[in-house]
């Protein structure tokens, strides 16, 4: 058994065994006997549901921030996409170094752990696959600024940028992914 | 190594010349001439004996011998500083800015060869940034020519010593490839950036023949073309009406075409029957044919500088000259049908809404034929 789980089995089997004794405590004492194992019993419950609601209402709490975090890094990646670098009928261009679309915030909401709903199965799905997408996508524009400033092919900008925008290409199945997560990302409010 | 940082170094058959240059006072400047100008004459007295025609698709004055003689090149250059002609005012006050954000990409220091530089204009903003390269404008017409070098070097943008004055056809292949073997051993392995700006490329009937003329006889592969051309948002009926009333609208646009005609035969020239056709040509550019219509009521006979006389009848046109806007579509195709890829493009709209601007490429010729993976296409592969 996992140490949590050991601690977890102590706390909630003292906390019943304590429960129980009071009750014993409290059906065979009379008078004003009987106040100490009520209140020692209402106490001890008032202390569990305090601490399971406070857990609720963090875990609640990080969640949201974790989706306000998500929707502004999607947000600004389609700012990336939908800008004049990427733009669709956008013009060539000299080599340049290209700007990155950003998965800082989804690198952090799949180790955070605040995603945990029964309803946040699709959505870990789309993170992690968007995830892979972006990593692809900017490995893709380091390998074409080494190609174009480091190997002295500028000339070949032009092929690049016809490559990148091709139809079908990776940067319209990134616009996709993004549209798909943007989505979710909204109904989750 | 930045952007002229070499120095142009005259070959030893021409180190005594440059220093009889540098004593000569005056704009003085070497110029080489192949053949004499009667030869130019004779393609132009075929193009005015052709047939009949309603449509200006007979009698001709092609692109070459509109800017030859000392009168079609002066109002070439009064109509380059037209205050009234507004959409050529932009394209030459807009150049510096769309210059500079396209030069990065010529990438090596080059000389300067400009293929058809016009009044020069244009030819000295970038020629501000070439200090010390050799200049080398190319055009038929040896009064263009001679204008343009002349205030370029009065203006003191180019010592006299760093320019050479081709007065050759850039449209004829034998030309260019005497124009590539003189780059080549003046130049040696140093690039050469090419110009062809204030869309020139669209006075030419085979204008697409022309860019791959240039890509195949004249570019190697460190070398550049800086090529300029009016561009269209729509190729609809509407908008070529508009292309043909933009060049109509000017007085001194109006005195450039017929002054050819002026030059030429001995019509008594009526403005009035120099007619702007705007249409749509080939799916890729708006096209404007500039033609004088025979209105006089009656039969006419001209006189060519020969002496021969030609019969102009009623109804008959002689076209002056022809320009283009291209789509977004056709200069692209044209730019794959010529194997040039495309470094850089600056593009901009003429104010007003006319849907109608400017783009400036810089070009490249491509490494490998256009329907081959390349890498870019290996690297952006899913």
């Amino acid at each position: 058994m996992a140490r949590s789980s050991l601690i977890a089995v102590a706390t909630f089997g003292s906390v019943g065994v304590a429960a129980v004794v009071s009750l014993v405590w409290f059906w065979v004492s009379s008078g004003a006997g009987r106040f100490e194992p009520a209140v020692g019993t209402l106490g001890m419950l008032g202390g569990l549901t305090g601490i399971l609601a406070e857990r609720r209402a963090s875990a609640r709490d990080r969640r949201a921030a974790v989706l306000a975090t998500l929707r502004d890094e999607v947000r600004r990646a389609g700012a990336v996409l939908d800008g004049p670098v990427f733009a669709a009928g956008g013009g060539s261009s000299p080599p340049r170094v290209y700007p990155r679309l950003p998965v800082s915030a989804v690198d952090a909401a799949l180790v955070s752990g605040a995603l945990t709903e029964r309803g946040d199965t699709e959505l870990l799905t789309r993170l992690h696959q968007w995830r892979d997408e972006v990593t692809g996508f900017n490995r893709r524009l380091e390998i074409t600024e080494t190609r174009l400033f480091g190997a002295g092919a500028a000339h070949e900008a032009a092929d690049f940028d016809r490559a990148l925008r091709r139809g079908g290409g990776c940067l319209e199945v990134v616009r996709r992914h993004r549209g798909v997560l943007a989505d979710l990302l909204d109904a989750g409010r | 190594m930045a952007l002229g940082e070499i120095m142009w170094a005259p070959p030893p058959a021409l180190a005594g010349l440059t220093a009889l240059l540098g004593e000569l006072e005056g704009p003085t400047w070497v110029e080489v001439v192949r053949g004499d100008q009667t030869e130019k004459f004779v393609g132009l007295m075929d193009d005015l004996r052709r047939r009949f025609s309603a449509t200006g698709d007979g009698k001709r004055i092609t692109c070459c011998y509109a800017y030859m003689g000392v009168e079609p090149a002066l109002a070439w250059a009064t109509a380059c500083r037209d205050l009234m002609y507004p959409v050529m005012k932009q394209s030459i006050e807009s150049f510096g800015e769309r210059w500079r954000s396209v030069q990065g990409s010529v990438g090596a220091p080059s000389h300067y060869v400009s293929l058809g530089p016009g009044d020069g204009q244009k030819d000295g903003v970038i020629l501000d940034d070439l200090p010390g390269l050799c200049y080398v404008p190319v055009d038929a017409s040896t009064e263009m020519l001679r204008l343009a070098v002349r205030d370029l070097i009065v203006g003191r943008r180019r010592t006299k010593e760093n320019v050479l004055s081709l007065s050759w056809d850039f449209a004829a292949r034998e030309h260019l490839v005497a124009l590539r073997g003189l780059l080549d051993r003046v130049c040696g392995d140093t690039p050469v950036l090419f110009s062809l700006l204030g869309n020139t490329l669209a006075n030419f009937d085979d204008d697409a023949d022309l860019l791959r003329l240039l890509a195949t006889e004249l570019l190697r592969p460190r070398d550049r073309l800086l090529l300029e051309v009016a561009t269209t948002r729509e190729l609809t009926a509407e908008l070529a009406c508009a292309a043909a009333a933009e060049y109509e609208s000017s007085q001194t646009f109006g005195e450039f075409v017929t002054a050819a005609l002026r030059r030429y035969t001995d019509l008594h020239v009526d403005r009035d029957s120099v007619e702007y056709v705007g249409g749509v040509v080939d799916d890729r550019a708006l096209m404007v044919k500039m033609v004088y219509r025979n209105r006089t009521g009656g039969d006419l006979t001209f006189v060519l500088p020969n002496r021969a006389e030609v019969r102009f009848v009623e109804g008959d046109t002689i076209r002056l000259a022809v320009s283009r806007k291209y789509s977004v579509s056709g200069v692209e195709g044209m730019l794959a049908g010529a194997g040039l890829a495309v470094l850089a493009d600056s593009r901009s709209e003429f104010t007003g809404g006319s849907g109608f601007g400017l783009s400036l490429l810089v070009l490249a010729p491509r490494s490998g034929s256009s329907s081959a993976v390349t890498l870019a296409d290996r690297v952006w592969s899913r």
